[in-house]
């Protein structure tokens, strides 16, 4: 294993210390590991290349002699191997470090890390001062989390199985737009290749590995596309008047305002998105919450109340 | 983290190695190690690597670190810290997002920094990425301090079961991952026994700096198996269940340790999931259902 990212080191010093093109058998003849017949040969420096555009570093491919394309010339440019941020001040390095923090045995941590190790090779100090130290923890130890965020950066479409509603699982195809938590949940919103539209998925509802398809850059990003709406919550347009017994059903009060009060119920009203989802929570309250309408909810209500009562008898 | 890397991401590491050490001539091996969250062992197997390294195979980089200190020369061209990666410029996004939560309206000094750091290494990916934490920072923030100082904290909880908030005195032991809820293991002055909490419920937390005592108190909650069908298969269901073992004639069996919880999750699913054993618990769902509707005459 060492051999190989020797080998690698070393193209890119050898890549990187050239001002002109090198050919291949130039480096075959100088960097050690590329041995054998020359189709493995080959085949080695092919995969060294694409390994290390996967790690962002940029070869570039040139010829001798335009008129001649018989042999092509490789670099890398140090401009563009270089990191272009160089005016961080001491005190965003020190709010960088902190929020690297919150990956802490979390499944980016390791590349916390080495962000942050690299911002600090800039040679910036560290300006800790009132800088807060105690940030909250961010919970993921999902790999998908990781194909997620390589298919993003590069643009690459992605399939993986999904607990769908109905709790079978569907095949999605998706082009990635964006990746966000909210409420300690996961999520990851795109073009739905089938649906063909942005959807929303829960990471946690992913059943298979994320496997990636086609090509890098086969898909733009909408310029009209922010994450943080997809995660916003639904608005909560219909209304229902319900009596709430006292200090209880706190998570119904969230989004409750009181009209009224006696000295056991509240009189609220409650608003929600969907009826099947009111429903349900409502239910959950038991015989501490009351639907006074409109009548649709409360016949709604009734008739689960009713089922679930006639299937325990 | 200690699993396994391929040899393309420790190429990488080596290469983030060299500007690093650069910058820091003379690092110790250990501190060296954690500013890459490695072990010792690895980072001595990359610097062993990267010493076999050079722009030929007679002009090596010559590193030195046989001291316990790590210097390097002759390495000019690889001096150079590399662009970000994806996801390094990820992770740094999302816990920038979780810092800016945590910070207080009255440091917009603090909240205008972390917008500039975004501008400058993340304005490819910050539209893509958002994130808000899970629990509360100033309970989360409670908690550790609680935990580091052996201190009690004073608790107010909503139980989800009893649907009740309450307040409470608790001795923290452990603060966990349980099926990706965060969960505080504590033992409960109120209820004289272990308790386990989770953080996203807890609406507020108060150290009292008094010490805590050790607790040697074993977990005596009990446990009750029943036998469920699913009905309608709904994802909520398998969600809020959990771990279902399914017997040959189609039912599941589900230990809950919470019977008054599992009764609310029945009536919500509204007839989805019908318990079927133990009787008593079947015929309390009727009851309490038939409670219900009779509210309505």
């Amino acid at each position: 294993m060492s051999r190989k990212s020797e080998r690698l080191v070393n193209l890119t010093i050898a890549l990187l210390a050239t001002s002109r093109w090198i050919t291949k058998s130039e480096i075959y003849q100088n960097i050690e590991g590329y041995t054998g017949e020359a189709d493995a040969k080959e085949r080695m420096f092919e995969r060294d290349k694409e390994e290390l555009r996967n790690l962002g570093i940029e070869i570039e491919v040139g010829t001798f002699d335009p008129l001649f394309e018989d042999e092509v010339g490789y670099r890398i440019r140090p401009e563009n191997y270089k990191m272009q941020v160089s005016d961080l001040t001491p005190r965003q390095l020190a709010l960088i470090s902190s929020a690297t923090q919150s990956w802490r045995g979390a499944i980016l941590e390791s590349k916390a890390s080495t962000g942050l190790a690299k911002l600090k090779a800039l040679g910036i100090e560290s300006d800790v001062d009132g800088i807060p130290l105690n940030p909250h923890q961010l919970q993921n130890s999902d790999s998908n989390l990781i194909h997620v965020i390589d298919a993003l950066a590069l643009r690459k479409t992605i399939s993986f199985s999904y607990r769908a509603k109905d709790n079978t699982f569907e095949e999605r195809a998706l082009d990635p737009y964006g990746v966000g938590t909210k409420n300690g949940f996961w999520y990851v919103a795109g073009h739905d290749l089938q649906r063909r539209d942005v959807r929303l998925f829960r990471l946690d509802r992913f059943v298979s590995e994320v496997k990636e398809q086609g090509r890098a850059g086969s898909y733009e990003i909408p310029e009209s596309f922010a994450m943080h709406q997809q995660l916003a919550s639904e608005s909560r347009k219909q209304v229902a008047q319900l009596l709430i017994r006292k200090g209880k059903a706190h998570r119904l009060r969230k989004h409750s305002r009181i009209l009224d009060s006696s000295e056991e119920w509240d009189r609220v009203e409650f608003s929600f998105t969907r009826i099947s989802d009111a429903v349900s929570d409502l239910l959950w309250h038991r015989d501490d919450v009351i639907v006074q309408g409109p009548t649709q909810v409360q016949k709604a209500v009734l008739d689960a109340v009713d089922f679930a009562r006639v299937r325990h008898e | 983290m200690n699993k396994r890397i391929t040899p393309v991401e420790k190429a990488a590491r080596l290469l983030d190695l060299v500007p690093y050490i650069y910058s820091h001539q003379g690092i110790a091996l250990d501190d060296l190690a954690s500013e890459f969250a490695i072990s010792k062992a690895e980072l001595l197997s990359d610097l062993n690597t990267l010493w076999m390294c050079g722009e030929s195979r007679f002009d090596f980089i010559d590193l030195e670190f046989e001291s316990g200190f790590v210097s390097i020369r002759n390495a000019e061209v690889v001096n150079i810290v590399r662009s970000l990666s994806a996801q390094e410029v990820t992770a740094i996004l999302f816990g920038l997002d979780i810092l800016r939560e945590s910070l207080e309206s009255e440091r917009p000094d603090l909240l205008a920094d972390i917008a500039g750091i975004k501008e400058k290494i993340g304005k490819s990916l910050d539209r893509s990425i958002t994130g808000e934490p899970g629990v509360s920072g100033s309970v989360s923030a409670a908690i550790n301090l609680a935990l580091k100082n052996r201190e009690k904290l004073n608790i107010t909880y909503h139980s989800l079961s009893r649907d009740e908030l309450s307040k409470r005195v608790v001795h923290p032991i452990e603060r966990r991952l349980e099926d990706g809820f965060e969960i505080l293991l504590a033992f409960c002055e109120e209820a004289d026994a272990l308790r386990t909490f989770r953080l996203d419920r807890i609406t507020n937390a108060i150290r009292v700096e008094s010490p805590s005592q050790p607790v040697s108190i074993v977990n005596s909650i009990d446990r009750i198996r029943v036998k469920i069908r699913v009905h309608s298969d709904h994802r909520e269901v398998f969600e809020a269940l959990g771990d279902l073992q399914p017997n040959p004639d189609g039912t599941l069996v589900v230990d809950v340790y919470n019977q008054s919880w599992l009764i609310r999750e029945v009536l919500a699913s509204a007839g989805s999931i019908e318990v079927i054993e133990p009787v008593e618990l079947r015929q309390e769902i009727a009851r309490q259902g038939a409670g219900i509707a009779a509210q309505y005459r």
